[in-house]
C-alpha cells in the first residue's frame, strides 16, 4: 500500500519530487547516531558513579564519636543520634548485652523516619508499611528494595562509640 | 552501492545499536541499583562493559561509514 502511494505518479509529485528511499536511509543514520550518543552518555553515567563513590569513600572515614553510654541503653531498647553530621538522624539498638547495631533512620524508599520496634525484630517505616530487619537492616516486606545504611558501632569501656558510615559487621 | 543494499546495511546496524544501547541501559540501572544498595564491587567492571558498548557502536558507525565512502 505505501509502495504503491510512493511510486503513484500524480502530478504534485512530479513538480515537488521527494526521494524516499534516500531520506528513510538518513532518517536511520541520523538516529543510529542519536543512539551513539545516548550510548556514550551512559558511559559518563557510569564515570559519575565511580566519582561519586570515590567521593563517598572519602566522607566514610568520620572521626568516632560516642553515641551513648551502655547503661543508658537496655537490652531490647534503642537510642537515636545524629552521625556523622547533625543531618543524619541515626538509630542505636541493643539487641543483647554485647549485641550493637546501628543504621541509619531514612527508609530506602522514600526517606521516611524507620521507627525501631525491637520487640518484634524489626524496624517499621509508617509512610509505606516498609519492614527491615533490625540485626541487618534488611528490606523484609513493603515497597523497600535496599536495606538501611549501616553504621558501625563499638561497645568499649562502658561507651558506645559510631565508628563509620557503610558497609561491614560490628 | 545500491539504495537497496544501503537501506538494508543501514538497517543492520541500527538493529545491532539498538541491542547493544538496550544492553547498557539494563547495565547502567543494575549498577545503580547494585551502588545504592551498598555493593560497590561491581561499578567498575561495569563501567569498563559500558565503554566496550560505547567502543563497539563507535566501530560499527566507523566501519558502516568507510564502507558508505566506497
Amino acid at each position: 500500500m505505501k509502495l504503491n502511494l510512493i511510486n503513484e505518479k500524480t502530478e504534485w509529485r512530479e513538480q515537488f519530487p521527494v526521494n524516499w528511499t534516500d531520506d528513510e536511509y538518513r532518517s536511520r543514520r541520523d538516529f543510529t547516531r542519536l543512539l551513539g550518543l545516548t550510548s556514550l552518555a551512559f558511559v559518563v553515567g557510569h564515570l559519575w558513579i565511580i566519582a561519586r563513590n570515590l567521593s563517598r569513600r572519602e566522607k566514610q572515614k568520620p572521626p568516632p564519636l560516642s553515641i551513648a553510654r551502655a547503661d543508658d541503653v537496655p537490652v531490647g531498647g534503642f537510642k537515636l543520634f545524629n552521625y556523622p553530621s547533625q543531618n543524619d538522624p541515626c538509630v542505636l539498638v541493643r539487641l543483647a548485652q554485647n549485641d550493637w547495631v546501628a543504621f541509619e533512620q531514612k527508609c530506602t524508599h522514600l526517606s521516611c523516619p524507620v521507627i525501631p520496634q525491637p520487640q518484634q525484630g524489626r524496624f517499621f517505616c509508617p509512610c509505606h508499611e516498609g519492614v527491615f530487619d533490625i540485626a541487618t537492616g534488611e528490606p523484609i516486606s513493603g515497597p523497600p528494595r535496599r536495606p538501611l545504611v549501616r553504621i558501625t558501632v563499638t561497645a568499649r569501656t562502658g561507651q558506645v562509640y559510631a565508628t563509620g558510615v557503610g558497609q561491614g559487621e560490628v | 552501492m545500491r539504495h537497496e543494499q544501503r537501506m538494508v546495511i543501514a538497517n543492520a546496524v541500527l538493529s545491532i545499536v539498538i541491542i547493544i544501547v538496550v544492553l547498557q541501559l539494563w547495565l547502567f540501572t543494575a549498577t545503580m541499583d547494585q551502588y545504592l544498595r551498598g555493593d560497590r564491587a561491581i561499578i567498575v567492571p561495569a563501567a569498563l562493559a559500558s565503554i566496550c558498548c560505547f567502543v563497539l557502536i563507535c566501530g560499527l558507525l566507523f566501519v558502516y561509514r568507510r564502507k558508505r565512502d566506497r
